[in-house]
């Protein structure tokens, strides 16, 4: 400490008890290091220490897992700063709105991010879904991952579609009605479906009366799709991404498997 | 112990037989950091960039308030949904929203039980698997075309309207539909089920030996025989029965707009139309 100098602060800081018990390795770049940085870091740890080269391009991993799931990040962000400002309750939805589009600072970039990013993920699901088929990462042992990875673009349809009521103008109630209709259609337990008439199936106690809260969409099929949109489907989607990122671990990626050499 | 221990890794490498073990002398693998963090990082970037931009450049739509009184015509679902809504046309809702996005999301789901083939994993290969990647490519684009009909080219009263039509000009429908008898249409229905299932497999076993090796009647005959043999009858019926729910669209598709039939099957009693 005796020449402390300008020039050796970085020296001192990254030397320093505290940098050391944050950072566990050195910040040298030799390859140990290099190595702990990936298996030392919660964050880093759900990656493998080394990928194939081949399996690293773009043109083999096209990035759309990585994009898909930056999306639902930059989602569940603007989405939690959103509901700093939105109420839902009929009276108020539709003008909070506006207050996001005209008074909030940053309220429409905010909101259109959110929004496009919702269109976004849900294009690049089925991107991702299309490269998975085409370097048949589905066969064994990947099976049971490409079946999480249909349900996750299951419930990434859900959250789409259950976030489009929220704004709560005449295309968020319609493309509503439009999608709840197809549900009183459903075999069974709809009431205009094949067989419903047989169990008692009315307007109001079947799948889509249990779905809108109402014969029509109304202020409880808001709140329950806000409900379902910001708490119950990402839950349930965070869950599925960590067992989808755990398999892709478990079973290998398919990039690094050795081809024809 | 020992050999249940054998038994056991065996049978695993025997699953994964082209695993490949990272070791640190390996020429083939690279560091993921810093390599593969450069493509996180600039996925990441890039995908902040073109959506910040977007979002800055394109106001998101936001229509006057909700009127339940007052429904818009056409209402429009979101545009993944919008294919869907298209085959409205064609299916009643039963069909359109229930039982054609269960088969697909069953259908995906099992992608991975019926396709035995080994070939491809980690690389495009079309080569080994043209079967697989025919059927995929054909629902895919399929899927694409009915959201870009549904989309820009349905106006009032879900009328085609080409995108440089106005809409205040009013179409209407005068084409008269009808319905098959019950008998006309279960014949039809059991039918193209069962030559769907059967006819591939019979025709090898019934003309494969009466025509001469080496003809392009032959050659097909081998290929349906060895399809079939691949599989074996559990999967070649469940594969082949997805894949006619598959052709079976543009099927009715077909039947409904130069044949105008409305049902091919028609139970009023039990609201089940198909």
């Amino acid at each position: 400490m005796a020449n402390l100098s300008l020039k050796n602060v970085p020296q001192v800081i990254v030397e320093s008890q505290v940098w050391k018990s944050i950072f566990r390795h050195g910040y040298t770049m030799n390859r140990r290091n290099r190595l702990l940085a990936i298996t030392n870091n919660v964050f880093y740890h759900i990656l493998p220490t080394k990928i194939s080269r081949y399996g690293m391009r773009m043109r083999f991993h096209w990035g759309a897992g990585i994009i898909t799931f930056y999306l639902f990040l930059i989602l569940t962000f603007t989405g939690v700063l959103l509901m700093f400002y939105y109420v839902p309750t009929v009276p108020r939805a539709y003008y909070d709105m506006k207050d996001l589009q005209h008074v909030v600072p940053f309220g429409n970039i905010l909101r259109n991010m959110h929004r496009y990013g919702a269109h976004a993920m849900v294009f690049m699901v089925m991107v991702h879904m299309a490269r998975t088929f085409y370097t048949s990462s589905y066969k064994p042992p990947r099976e049971f991952n490409w079946v999480v990875g249909v349900i996750l673009l299951n419930f990434t349809f859900l959250l789409s579609f259950s976030g489009y009521l929220l704004p709560w103008d005449q295309l968020a109630i319609w493309a509503v009605t439009v999608g709840a209709n197809m549900a009183r259609a459903t075999p069974l337990i709809g009431h205009e479906g094949p067989f419903a008439n047989l169990i008692g199936m009315k307007v109001n106690n079947d799948v889509r009366f249990a779905l809108l809260g109402g014969t029509t969409v109304g202020s409880a099929t808001l709140l329950r799709f806000y409900v379902l949109h910001c708490i119950a489907f990402p839950i349930i989607l965070t869950i599925f991404i960590v067992v989808h990122f755990w398999r892709v671990r478990r079973d290998g990626y398919s990039g690094d498997v050795p081809v024809r050499e | 112990m020992a050999t249940t221990e054998q038994s056991g890794k065996s049978g695993q490498a025997a699953r994964r037989p082209a695993r490949a073990v990272p070791t640190a002398s390996s020429e083939r693998f690279e560091l993921t950091w810093p390599y593969f963090m450069y493509t996180i990082v600039i996925c990441f970037l890039l995908t902040t960039i073109v959506l910040w931009l977007w979002s800055m450049v394109v106001p998101a739509p936001l229509e006057p308030i909700a009127d339940p009184n007052k429904t818009p015509n056409p209402s429009k679902a979101p545009w993944y949904f919008v294919g869907l809504q298209e085959l409205l046309v064609y299916f009643d809702p039963w069909i359109a929203g229930v039982v054609l996005p269960g088969l697909i999301l069953g259908g995906l789901m099992a992608i991975p039980y019926i396709d035995k083939n080994t070939h491809g994993i980690g690389e495009y290969n079309y080569k080994d698997r043209k079967f697989a990647v025919w059927v995929f490519s054909l629902g895919t684009v399929f899927w694409f075309l009915l959201i870009i009909i549904g989309y820009f080219f349905r106006g009032p009263s879900w009328q085609w309207y080409w995108p440089w039509e106005s809409w205040e000009i009013h179409k209407e429908s005068h084409v008269v539909t009808h319905n098959w008898s019950l008998l006309g249409g279960s014949l039809f229905l059991i039918g193209y089920t069962a030559i769907g299932l059967v006819l591939p497999v019979a025709i090898p076993y019934l003309i494969g030996s009466r025509v001469k090796p080496g003809s392009w009647i032959k050659k097909c005959c081998e290929v349906l025989q060895e399809f079939y043999e691949k599989r074996g009858a559990t999967i070649y019926a469940i594969e082949m029965l997805l894949l006619l729910a598959m052709l079976g669209i543009p099927v009715k598709m077909v039947l409904r707009l130069f044949f105008n039939v409305k049902y091919i099957l028609e139970i009023p009693a039990i609201n089940l139309n198909i």
